[in-house]
């Protein structure tokens, strides 16, 4: 697999002020392939600006190196590097039209005028803005101004794009439909996109891989399935969608699977995980989708019993919270496929719930609380 | 209905147009007798004929312009224009960077740096340029120094020359043109710097295409601000140049103080405004053009 961008042990110190130096990026190894849509995504200060100005060179790393496509980049200036960059708030000259601003990277590299004119047009007709090249960027909407920030990015051919945040300051509408746009566009030009976003269900819907950072580290790479059903931590769980997370011991081991206690008071089984010794502490990460919730009649042997607690009508489907222990609640949510024959709970009703053993995640982290301890065994 | 709403909103813009007469009343009355009736009676004096001891004969002459065609007078205009536009580029090299440099800094220091510009203001402007007579007359800081590290045998001719007339007027308009030049460079957005060093362009063509041009409206301002002073001054060339630096103020001055010629005053003003309208004239040009452009 031929790499488009690699990170080996990068790390960035920023000298603060009085003398505090900050750790913004620390030991940080990223590998991103040839031709695919890779997404940085973290919360706000996790370091995801630094690590793309890193790449394009406006922020040399204190540590480690940054290859683009296997050259490594060492102190070369942003203008020698084979990358663009399209930023958060556009960075549109002002006082060049569409089409100048357009032109202005062709220019710079030494394109014949009549190439240039060629390609800019070429640029604007992919990004659909035909027709306002003579418009000055203050004459255009926020949704304008950014395809021509994508234009002039790619009128330059890189080999690689960057995205700082490039829908951030759109509506919700325009930026949903943008998000099918560049994604459709990615593909269409066949060049690798690194792309920075806070916004988890953009980086689902867009990417072919993720990276979840969180306080200037790699939590987990992977796909968005990967990311969304095997979170490798509580952090990613958290982050990305919904989760319920049930703090609970290892009882047993038993058919290549494990007995959690959860809450000293309520078992559940999980079918896998062998590895995890009786004893150990663990998370079980439940998605609010994957719990379904039954009236009081229904017979299933595997089904919990739960108290409802709160009702929530969402449109397209109910949020359900259900005293599961008497220290947890779960979040159940159940789509509205047919409005009229589902069944209705009301608050303080006993029902019946059933988590797909399967569906449950269990992680290897997570701290009982002194208060819990009391009703836990306490095994060497 | 809509009758008496036309008639409400006709009243309203009835009422906003008086408001605005109000707010422009007394700039009005100030810039009639102050600016609009002087220029007139400059304009008037400039064709009588002088009075023995100043004032005016009221006899209609036009030898008041004659007199221009001395070339003394082409000489002192010339080198009037010279130093004023060399104070205003020595000004310009000078306030650029440092403009730049301010507005660049992170916030909380910015201000802190422009008072130091502007402190200088606090003193008197004559105390001020005397302070250079200290500083660059043969016994002064300059030649001490330069002499007492050896590096000159006699003193240098510092004082009472253009080069200290420049001096001074180069000090004395920096801030001037610092000020402007700070205001269009505080609000230059430096994402593009980045932008356009990512699209492949290097430090000085970022100058030249991005910086440049949108902070040109500062530099013209700074060099109005500057250069339009800078030819009429006649203090700094005064105590700074001495007898053999004369520049058109000195002149002026003169006409109507020593000579007391109030018409030929007059005539030599009036040179000089038109010296000053032409910069503004084109830059109004300039301006307009880019604006039909866009
Ligand atoms: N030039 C700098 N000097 C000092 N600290 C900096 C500098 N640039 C960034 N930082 C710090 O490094 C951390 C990471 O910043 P960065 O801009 O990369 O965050 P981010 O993930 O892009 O956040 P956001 O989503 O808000 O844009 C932040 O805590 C920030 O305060
Ligand atoms: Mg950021």
């Amino acid at each position: 697999m031929k790499l488009a961008i690699e990170l080996v042990d990068v790390g960035k110190t920023f000298q603060g002020q009085n003398q505090r130096d900050f750790r913004a990026i620390d030991q940080l190894n990223l590998q991103i392939r040839d031709g695919e849509f890779f997404s940085l995504l973290g919360p706000s200060g996790c370091g995801k600006t630094t690590i793309l100005r890193m790449i394009a060179g406006f922020e040399s790393p204190t540590v480690g190196e940054v290859f683009i496509h296997g050259e490594a980049m060492g102190d070369r200036p942003p203008f020698h590097r084979p990358v663009n960059t399209v930023f958060q708030n556009y960075a549109l000259f002002p006082h060049l039209t569409v089409a100048q601003n357009v032109a202005f990277g062709l220019e710079m590299e030494g394109v014949p005028q009549t190439h240039i004119r060629s390609r800019v047009g070429d640029a604007l007709a992919l990004v659909k803005l035909n027709g306002l090249e003579n418009r000055h960027p203050r004459q255009l909407s926020g949704g304008q101004q950014q395809r021509v920030a994508l234009a002039r990015a790619l009128v330059k051919q890189p080999e690689v794009l960057l995205f700082d945040e490039p829908l951030g300051a759109l509506d919700l509408k325009l930026r949903k439909a943008m998000q099918l746009e560049l994604k459709a566009m990615q593909q269409q030009v066949g060049i690798t996109f690194v792309y920075v976003t806070h916004d988890q269900e953009e980086a689902l819907t867009m990417s072919d891989r993720i990276a979840v950072l969180s306080e200037g580290k790699v939590l987990q790479v992977g796909t968005p399935t990967e990311i969304y059903e095997e979170p490798s931590c509580r952090f990613v769980a958290d982050f990305i969608g919904e989760s319920n997370f049930l703090i609970g011991q290892v009882i047993e081991q038993a058919n290549g699977g494990l007995v959690v206690l959860v809450d000293g008071e309520l078992t559940l089984s999980v079918p896998y995980e062998p590895e995890l010794p009786v004893g150990k502490v663990v998370t079980l990460v439940i998605r609010p989708e994957k719990v379904t919730i039954h009236p009081q009649t229904h017979s299933d042997p595997l089904a919990l019993q739960g108290t409802i607690r709160d009702v929530v009508y969402l449109g397209t489907d109910t949020r359900f919270v259900v005293q599961l222990t008497s220290k947890s609640t779960l979040i159940i949510r159940r789509q509205n496929l047919h409005p009229g024959k589902l069944d209705t709970f009301t608050v303080g009703e006993a029902v019946k719930i059933r988590v797909a053993p399967n569906s449950m995640r269990v992680l290897p982290e997570g701290s009982l609380g002194p208060e819990a301890a009391s009703g836990v065994l306490h095994l060497p | 209905m809509f009758n008496r709403i036309q008639t409400h909103l006709a009243t309203a813009t009835n009422r906003r147009r008086l408001n605005l007469a109000v707010l422009v009343i007394p700039a009005t009355v100030w810039l009639f007798f102050f600016f609009v009736l002087p220029l007139f009676m400059v304009l008037l004096y400039s064709v009588l004929e002088r009075g023995t001891y100043g004032g005016v004969e009221w006899q209609f002459t036009l030898s008041n312009y004659e007199r221009l065609f001395n070339p003394i007078y082409w000489g002192v205009l010339g080198r009037s224009l010279w130093l004023a536009l060399f104070t205003t580029v020595a000004c310009l090299l000078v306030g650029y960077p440092l403009a730049f440099f301010i507005a660049s800094r992170p916030p909380q220091w910015r201000n802190t740096l422009l008072l130091l510009v502007i402190i200088p203001f606090w003193t008197n402007f004559l105390v001020r340029i005397y302070a250079w007579i200290i500083i660059l007359r043969q016994e002064g800081v300059i030649n001490v120094l330069l002499s007492s590290l050896h590096l000159i045998n006699q003193p240098l001719d510092l004082l009472f020359n253009s080069f200290a007339v420049t001096v001074g007027l180069v000090y004395g308009y920096l801030p001037f043109m610092i000020l402007p030049l700070y205001a269009t460079l505080e609000r230059f957005d430096f994402a593009l710097l980045d932008a356009a060093q990512d699209l492949g362009a290097n430090d000085l063509k970022t100058f030249v295409r991005i910086v440049l041009p949108l902070t040109l409206r500062g530099i013209v301002a700074g060099s109005l601000l500057v250069f339009i002073p800078a030819v009429g001054e006649f203090i700094t060339p005064d105590i700074l140049g001495g007898a053999k630096t004369l520049m058109m103020g000195n002149l002026v001055q003169n006409q109507f103080l020593g000579a007391r010629h109030w018409p030929f005053g007059s005539v030599l003003s009036i040179v000089m405004i038109v010296i000053v309208l032409i910069p503004i004239l084109i830059y109004f040009r300039v301006a307009d053009e880019k604006l039909k452009a866009n």
